[in-house]
């Protein structure tokens, strides 16, 4: 106990290296209890609305070898079950589908489940409550959906028949009940209730059950009581647990959620697991006296391990301990602001903190896990001190490696590759959804640029330092010097700053550029300002009516029919438009080929069967202006007739049909061609239309009329739906919001751990040069240029970090959105490429203040420094 | 400004560069007050190579950061040029520092991330000199020491005696008056001591530089015009190897 006793001393006596240690250790693991934590939260929320909709019952125990599926069971089993591990309740059900013989007719089919009062009384409830302790004989207890399906009401006497297995009786509804987290069956299934009994003895199977339910203390136990079930029963019974299934099938949500919370976290861990090799680094260079010390004195290898090994889990044991308490309350406040942001996109409810004893160990852990591993490192060094080295001082040596060529190809490497990679597969992620190839684009482009910048460092900082010029003067050469030196550790610190920013870019660049054009993607779904779908269908003419609506500037009424090409495996939709508000209501198109819009429109409108075709269609069919399309159109009758349409001109857009215009695989092969709604009745045999596009008048409130709309028509038909396109922007424009306020989180926390990181490498490298300073003070430099010394490397090293991040993010949505725009090669809108010049500007003052206050601190230190006490020699 | 003749130079002048008035520096340790240099009163000469010799512990350090103002006395006053450095502000003390001394350390202290001439450049830098001159006068020292054509060459890729010259070279870019040297050949083996150490004297005698050597080695001293001898921060005695 030696050892730990010289230990204790030693943190003792060099509080603020101790503290130094303990901060990056507390900070690291904060951060990763605090994403845990919260993660757990998030969870938590989501499995409870998962599992809210299955109601009480965790298992169900069925026999699959039985045709009848029937168990036989006893008061004996059902105690045996009840007292396995984690089981809360057991009851024995019968679950069947049987007809019934009411209205006339003994075709009516409901889900009939017998039950035993008493001990389904633990699953679920029943309104009103008394029902269910009147259920004897053959009185029964239907749903509601059972009563508004067959029109039963409570009273009525309905006979269960089937001919099957010979059973004829008659049952009594005593009353319409509402059963909430009782039977696990789709909302919509008319359900019958019986007694157990009654049943067993009506289908002769006395002391038999379906199924038996089981209720488990938590949805993490179920797996654990089917095993334990197994382990007795074998295969006697079948084990089914919706909810488990449910759970595996989300699973992967729940390990995405889980991984985008830790995302950062995992940062915030290696930059610990880095600074804790720095700092003790530092602390082992500069004890290296003592240490040679304890070698000459006859300490072995072995022992200088141990001692420096302890000293370091020491650190790492309070370290772990606040950063776990700390990541606690860190949780709360992330709770309450990712709450609010994500309640916006999915329905979770509400957020609340779970103190899951395995998250907690995990963390604390996971803070030890790393400083054993950090610490290995200061260990194996102190080990290699030799007793010699101690007692005379030794110049570093400097690798004096302008470029490292091998690693500059790597750089290359990762950026070509992550580049091929968006290239070749960022497209089908956008019809896919899968968004792996723009993690691992993003992962290699930004490993790329860190090592391409830290490999040509000299040059990097010879560069950034020329821009700093007027500023630095006489530190210019030292600093890009200092910078360039130590390689790993500027690389380590501007790479803190970058991947934060990487990741702000993106999505900044993504908000802005999708909120430019907001307006004319959406007028692509919906058509022009409001969207109305009614049922049923009327005249065409009621355009006539809607026009003079509060609010309405212009409508246009549409009809869509496919129709086939014959030897061709593409359909053609024809969409009968107005040729007369036409332009008033979309926005405006061109004609690909052909005369100008104005003029097809009024070809439409004057001549029979023309049409404007889909140039890509026409591409496909090798057809132009003027040329003669034969389209097999159905009537509304059913039957298909072919007709000749002259085609008046090409165009590529159709707003308000988006499976037009992008022509994307997955709504199928079809493209579309315009006809006017003058033709709707010769063509295909009616005059009444579901779809109408309205344009509103400049200035209103588009929602507001939406509304009034709504009030006014609803009343007029059966369904009506208005999609407002200033609905869906908000909608958007909120969702981006908050998904923005979510990565401006995360990077919030990035940038934090990344000014620690930077002001913890400045201390260590302030504390490295002492006598360097001294040697620059005493020929001559002031403190105050002492003082720029020191910030200006840490500024420069984070505007590396910056042009790193900038330059990975905006390159990243460069292709991204050269992906997207080429992929939907139908994409008639403008998908531009704008630079967030605001949230740049946001982040260089940022970054540049961030460097300073980190900094502020080793800065004062290397200031303060006196020449005589720089320049002893230890 | 002080004259005085000296008997072994008849009918040469001689510039008091600096002057020590009863110059002293105690520490405290514990209870205990050390007299790290009592009392020592000392004129030194431009262009008349001193060296302090004394056994360790004798204060020959003290006297050098205190006369290099790297340290504060406890009393006594230092003249440097005639000027009172010890009633300096510190921004005056800076300025002394860019443009009055020069130091020489036994481990060289080259800044290890400079090259060699930039490391002689470096004190031009700090005081903000043009280019143009910066250039001349650093090629101008690099030639005087020797070491024109190891100019690029960074301190580790230097031997110690060639480090210990670009040192010189970097003491004497800024003209100064005085030049403060520890141990200067504390760690070269005895024949590359000499060779710097001349260096070092005919570029004082030329420059009408006044030099301060701390060293234990009697050769080096010997090669000095005066040598000062303290004892437990005393001034004990001082001789002239040349008469």
């Amino acid at each position: 106990m030696g050892l730990l006793k010289t230990s204790l001393r030693t943190v003792k006596k060099r509080k603020s290296r101790a503290a130094l240690i303990i901060i990056c250790i507390t900070i690291g693991v904060a951060v990763f209890a605090g994403a845990n934590v919260g993660a757990d939260g998030v969870e938590n929320a989501y499995v409870t609305r998962l599992l809210s909709t299955f109601g009480d019952v965790d298992l169900t125990l069925s026999n699959s070898s039985n045709p009848l599926y029937s168990i036989q069971y006893n008061q004996s089993l059902l105690s045996q079950l009840l007292n396995t591990p984690h089981v809360e309740a057991v009851a024995p059900r019968i679950s069947t589908l049987q007809t019934f013989w009411f209205n006339s007719t003994g075709n009516n089919t409901l889900l009939l489940i017998g039950i035993d009062n008493i001990l389904d009384n633990q699953f679920g409830s029943v309104t009103p409550p008394g029902l269910v302790n009147q259920l004897h004989g053959n009185n029964c207890i239907i749903n509601q959906v059972a009563a508004e399906i067959f029109n039963l009401t409570s009273g009525e006497n309905i006979g269960l028949y089937s001919p099957l297995i010979g059973v004829n009786e008659t049952v009594h509804i005593i009353g319409v009940g509402v059963f909430q987290g009782k039977f696990s069956v789709e909302k919509s299934t008319p359900i019958i209730v019986l007694n157990i009994e009654f049943i067993q003895s009506l289908f002769h199977l006395e002391n038999q059950a379906t199924e038996i339910v089981l209720k488990i203390d938590s949805y993490r136990n179920i797996e654990t009581v089917i095993n334990n079930l197994r382990n007795i029963y074998g295969d006697k019974f079948t084990y089914y647990s919706q909810k488990l299934e449910a759970l595996e099938k989300s699973e992967s949500n729940i390990l995405v959620l889980r991984g985008a919370l830790n995302i950062f976290s995992i940062l915030a861990l290696i930059v610990t697991f880095v600074l804790i090799i720095v700092v003790m680094l530092m602390n082992i260079s500069e004890r290296k006296r003592d240490l040679g010390i304890m070698r000459s004195i006859g300490a072995s290898t072995r022992q200088i391990f141990s001692y420096v090994i302890i000293e370091t889990l020491l650190y790492g044991l309070i370290g772990s301990t606040v950063g776990t308490l700390t990541g606690i309350f860190l949780s709360t406040y992330m709770l309450d602001f990712l709450g609010a942001a994500i309640s916006t996109i999915t329905t979770l409810g509400e957020l609340s903190i779970i103190l899951n004893p395995v998250t907690l160990i995990t963390c604390f852990s996971t803070g030890m896990i790393i400083v054993l591993l950090a610490g290995n490192i200061p260990a194996i060094a102190a080990t290699r001190i030799t007793i010699l080295e101690t007692f005379r001082p030794k110049m570093k040596g400097i690798a004096r490696v302008n470029v490292l060529k091998k690693s500059l190809i790597l750089g290359v490497i990762l950026l070509i590759s992550g580049s091929i990679t968006l290239y070749l597969l960022g497209g089908g992620m956008i019809l896919t959804g899968n968004f792996t190839p723009i993690l691992l684009s993003t992962a290699l482009i930004t490993a790329g640029l860190i090592i391409f910048f830290s490999s040509s460092l000299y040059y990097v900082s010879r560069g950034v330092s020329t821009i700093f010029k007027p500023l630095l003067k006489e530190s210019k050469a030292i600093i890009e010097r200092y910078i360039a030196r130590n390689r790993t550790r500027t690389t380590f610190t501007f790479t803190m700053v970058a991947i934060g920013i990487v990741f702000v870019i993106f999505f900044s660049s993504l908000a802005v550029t999708f909120t430019a054009t907001f307006s004319t993607v959406i007028r692509v779904f919906t058509g022009s300002d409001i969207k109305m779908q009614v049922n049923p269908a009327v005249n065409y003419n009621f355009t006539a009516e809607l026009r003079t609506l509060p609010g309405v500037q212009a409508v246009s009424p549409s009809y869509e029919s496919w129709c086939t090409i014959t030897g061709e495996d593409f359909k053609i939709a024809l969409i009968f438009i107005d040729p007369d508000s036409f332009l008033d209501v979309y926005p405006r198109i061109n004609t690909a080929s052909g005369p100008a819009i104005e003029d097809a429109l009024n070809t439409l409108k004057s001549v029979n069967k023309t049409i404007i075709l889909a140039k890509k269609a026409a591409d496909l069919l090798n057809l132009t202006v003027g040329d003669t399309i034969t389209l097999n159109v159905k009537n509304i009758n059913g039957s298909t007739t072919p007709i000749d349409f002259n085609i008046v001109a090409l165009v590529e857009q159709f707003y308000g049909y988006p499976q037009y215009m992008f022509n994307i695989r997955a709504f199928g092969d079809i493209y579309g061609a315009y006809i006017s709604i003058s033709q709707l009745e010769d063509v295909i045999g009616t005059s009444n239309v579901e779809v109408f596009f309205i344009k509103l008048q400049t200035g209103v409130d588009q929602i507001q009329v939406k509304n009034e709309l709504e009030n006014i028509l609803s009343p007029r038909f059966e369904s009506l739906t208005l999609i407002s396109a200033r609905e869906w922007e908000n909608q958007i424009s909120s969702i981006i919001e908050s998904f923005s306020n979510v990565v401006y989180f995360f990077v919030g926390f990035s940038f934090i751990v990344a000014a620690i990181g930077i002001g913890i490498i400045m201390i260590v490298a302030v504390s490295e040069r002492r006598q360097e300073i001294g040697i620059l003070k005493a020929i001559g430099m002031s403190r105050k240029q002492v003082l720029k010394l020191v910030v200006c490397e840490a500024v420069i090293i984070t505007v590396i970090g910056l042009i790193v991040g900038i330059g990975g993010g905006l390159y990243l949505w460069f292709l991204f959105l050269n992906r997207i725009v080429s992929t939907a090669s139908n994409l008639f809108f403008e998908l531009p490429f704008i630079i967030p010049v605001n949230i740049i500007i946001y982040m260089i003052v940022t970054g540049v203040l961030i460097a300073l206050a980190a900094s502020a601190y080793p800065a004062y230190r290397a200031m303060k420094l006196e020449v005589i006490d720089a320049l002893r020699r230890e | 400004m002080a004259y005085r003749l000296d008997s072994s130079q008849l009918g040469l002048e001689k510039k008091v560069v600096l002057e020590t008035v009863n110059l002293s520096r105690y520490y405290k340790r514990g209870d205990q007050v050390i007299k790290a240099l009592d009392n020592v009163s000392v004129k030194i000469y431009r262009g008349e190579p001193t060296a302090i010799m004394g056994p360790s512990g004798s204060g020959k350090t003290t006297f050098l950061n205190l006369v290099g103002l790297l340290d504060k006395p406890t009393s006594g006053s230092i003249l440097i040029n005639g000027q009172d450095v010890t009633l300096m502000s510190s921004k005056q003390i800076v300025d002394l520092r860019r443009h009055t001394i020069g130091f020489i350390f036994q481990f060289y202290n080259l800044i290890d991330v400079l090259t060699a001439k930039e490391n002689v450049e470096l004190p031009l830098l700090i005081a903000g000199v043009k280019k143009k001159e910066r250039a001349q006068r650093t090629a101008a020292l690099l030639s005087l020491v020797g070491l024109s054509d190891r100019a690029n060459h960074l301190p580790d890729e230097l031997s110690g005696g060639e480090q210990q010259r670009v040192a010189i070279a970097r003491a004497l870019v800024n003209n100064p008056s005085l030049i403060l040297a520890d141990e200067p050949t504390g760690d070269l083996d005895s024949k590359t001591g000499r060779m710097v150490m001349k260096i070092l004297l005919d570029s004082c005698k030329e420059r009408d530089i006044g030099l301060i050597v701390v060293t234990h080695d009697s050769d080096i001293a010997n090669m000095m015009d005066r040598i000062l001898f303290l004892r437990d921060g005393r001034l004990i005695g001082e001789s002239r190897p040349g008469s």
